[in-house]
């Protein structure tokens, strides 16, 4: 008898869940024999193994990179050049090179150029001395400064190449052509198209002499210099673009914040966002935006694609398309929100390509209304490149970016608090690890604010407690692989629970905007 | 051997590289750059970090705590590896760190546990220390052999259970069963894989 009761206990231990007075029932009875002991122990072990080969949110890369990060925090010396090389080189074999077919690639080639680009110039001088003849490289046996962390179909001259995962040392890169993406120990990412002819001094400082160069610089990397035979083009914190001639004339465009552009005669000028410039001669000059220099042809200004209050009382069939996986499966408008009940999609009809129009930005807030004893397991799945259809035998997306925010929290340790992942459906994609920043406190009954964002390569995924913006997580990674050509974006509730009742996430205030803000 | 304090670490990581090239538990000298530190523990970890994890949920700690409790371990090793001459078996002191964090963990404010029970926890503990030696087998490549061959029905608890983490509840409902079937298959699946990776384990070896 009081074997089937520890039988009993052992089993809902491990696959349901006992109350505080039934663990104790369950100590006791454990206690009475080594051999249930045993039998706990074992059962444990293998419960736990089963769990790590199958929950992908527990995969050996995930735990490793979550130690990781955790020892970093330990140790704080800076090892960004080895954390970069995994997280490039992690992953299966195929992984050495960008993979894009078709269409995708072309349009990739051009992505990083392609931002947002309106003219106008503001102008104040400060004197600064610009020397070309300064230009002299170190020794190569200086330590590495940025990692390779991308190559689409280069052609590489002098018979160099450097696969992505190889460190760069200062130096000199020659592209023939292609794009490659550089990501420097500083933080800031540059994207360099070929032809190209580019120096590297230091993780700050690097000269180009032919070519078209993209970087975006975080605040912390400020200062960052590219030299080009014309002018030197100091970052002020932003992103911005750079082009140089064969005959050396260059032109700088702003995409956000301020760069300084010092030309080898003259005076120091800043330029702000949206703002470019043309270097010939010693002289600048305030040039119009012409975007169609880059291939993907200008987004000025954020344009606001889609916005949706569900104050009509049904869904407008020419902007969201709904399925119901299941026959209990419904998506309902509910008096400024709508109610994703039982494994339902929202998608939207129209798609959204960050690849092509630039940054893709989805932004809402949410709530799980039905949280309770018995349905602790509530979670949002916002994806991105989505298809539009669902697969397996739970519905889930069947391919696209997926931004998940649920009760439950996905990874552990330095992952801890997370609440917030990013993970791919189907065969199409690839992503690194993700990363979080921030620890969030989840409340079941609070609403939250998500904010996504997929600019085409970079994605990260923020949650914050609305009214309390300080209760936030935000979770980032990176694409390494795509071959899908669909764009929708879809909401998902993807749980269901039993018994009749309903399982609902709330959404409301959704807005999509695609392009460069 | 002495070496200034400052390097301590440096020179036990350099071993530990060497460690990792070697068939066994046994700790060579070899002279790395110390910028190679971190990575070379991250390879070390990669060998053992299956059978602590494991390890760590049969001692009573709550499934959603136990990576957590993992990477303590683990921060906590890295931190200790330096005051250490030589290191044996790395797995036996890995499970020896872990045994006092979640011991630690049973005496704190019941609220802040990690563990389902502190009774529970106590009496694992206990037999982790006295009982035998788990499986230590270090990957999942014979558990997921085990896996792919258990029949239809099966897997398909197995993927419910772990992969999308339904209760025994949540599973009844979706597959027509009742709540205690689905525990008890889970109980004989999970005996089963047990005596499978072990069959495969001992001819491997």
């Amino acid at each position: 008898m009081t074997e089937d009761r520890f039988q009993d206990l052992l089993s809902r231990l491990l696959d349901d869940e006992l109350t505080e007075t039934e663990l104790d029932e369950l100590a006791r009875l454990a206690a009475e024999r080594p051999e249930r002991v045993g039998e706990l122990r074992g059962q444990l072990q293998m419960a736990d193994r089963l769990s790590q080969y199958e929950d992908e949110l527990r995969s050996e890369a995930r735990f490793l990179d979550a130690l990781d990060a955790r020892l970093a925090a330990e140790s704080p010396q800076d090892d960004f050049v080895d954390r970069a090389v995994r997280t490039v080189q992690q992953g299966d074999a195929s992984f050495p090179s960008v993979q894009v077919t078709g269409e995708r690639r072309r349009r990739l080639a051009n992505y990083p150029l392609a931002a947002g680009l309106v003219v106008a110039v503001a102008a104040f001088l400060v004197a600064l001395v610009w020397n070309p003849e300064a230009d002299h490289l170190p020794p190569s046996a200086e330590p590495g400064v940025a990692v390779l962390t991308r190559a689409v179909d280069v052609t590489w001259r002098d018979g160099q190449t450097h696969q992505p995962g190889t460190i760069i040392c200062p130096g000199s890169l020659q592209l023939e052509s292609g794009l490659i993406e550089l990501s420097f120990g500083t933080g800031a990412t540059v994207v360099i198209e070929g032809r190209a002819e580019v120096n590297i001094f230091s993780a700050e400082k690097l000269s180009l002499k032919q070519g078209r160069l993209w970087a975006r610089v975080p605040d912390e990397a400020r200062g960052f210099t590219v030299r080009t035979p014309e002018a030197e083009v100091v970052d002020l914190g932003t992103e911005f673009g750079v082009l140089v001639e064969p005959a050396g004339a260059a032109e700088v465009y702003v995409f956000d914040g301020f760069v300084e552009v010092a030309p080898g005669k003259g005076g120091t000028q800043r330029f702000a966002a949206d703002e470019a410039v043309r270097v010939e001669a010693g002289q600048l000059r305030a040039i119009e935006s012409d975007a169609t220099k880059f291939a993907r042809g200008a987004v000025a200004s954020r344009r606001v694609e889609l916005v949706e209050d569900f104050r009509q009382e049904s869904l407008d069939p020419k902007k969201w398309r709904t399925i119901l996986s299941r026959p209990q499966s419904r998506v309902e408008p509910a008096d400024g929100a709508v109610h994703l009940i039982n494994r339902s999609h929202l998608v939207t009809a129209a798609q959204f390509d960050p690849v092509t129009a630039g940054r893709l930005r989805v932004t809402g807030t949410f709530r799980f209304p039905t949280f309770g004893p018995h349905a602790t397991f509530h979670t949002l799945e916002v994806v991105t490149r989505a298809d539009g259809r669902t697969a397996g035998e739970y519905f889930k997306a069947a391919s696209g970016i997926v931004f998940q925010f649920s009760t439950r929290v996905p990874i552990q340790g330095s992952m801890e608090g997370a609440h917030a992942q990013i993970l791919t459906a189907g065969a199409d994609f690839r992503i690194t690890s993700p990363t979080v920043v921030g620890r969030l406190a989840f409340k079941h009954d609070a609403s939250y604010r998500f904010e996504i964002v997929d600019d085409g390569l970079h994605l990260s995924a923020t949650m914050t407690e609305v009214g309390n913006p300080a209760n936030r997580v935000t979770v980032t990674a990176t694409i390494v692989k795509d071959e899908s050509d669909t764009n929708h974006v879809a909401f998902y509730g993807r749980e269901q629970r039993e018994e009749g009742k309903d399982l609902v996430v709330q959404l409301a205030d959704l807005r999509i905007t695609l392009g460069n803000p | 051997m002495t070496h200034a304090p400052e390097r301590r670490t440096s020179v036990v990581f350099a071993q530990v590289i060497c460690h990792i090239r070697r068939p066994r538990d046994t700790v060579y000298m070899m002279a790395v750059p110390e910028k190679h530190e971190r990575s070379a523990f991250r390879e070390i970890v990669a060998e053992h970090h299956v059978s602590l994890r494991a390890f760590i949920r049969t001692l009573g700690v709550d499934p959603e705590w136990v990576d957590d409790l993992a990477q303590e371990t683990v921060v906590i090793a890295y931190q200790e590896i330096g005051r250490l001459d030589v290191v044996q078996d790395l797995g036996k002191w890995l499970r020896g760190v872990a045994r006092n964090v979640i011991r630690n963990e049973t005496r704190k404010h019941a609220r802040r546990q990690r563990i389902l029970h502190k009774g529970l926890s106590e009496l694992l503990l206990e037999d982790a220390e006295t009982g035998p030696t788990p499986l230590e087998q270090s990957r999942l490549s014979a558990l997921r052999d085990c896996v792919e061959q258990l029949p239809k029905r099966s897997r398909q608890l197995v993927s419910g259970r772990y992969a999308d983490g339904w209760t025994a509840a949540d599973l009844a409902t979706q597959l027509d069963m009742t709540a205690a079937a689905v525990r008890q298959t889970l109980l004989r699946i999970r005996n089963r894989l047990k005596q499978c990776v072990e069959t495969r384990v001992a001819e491997d070896t």
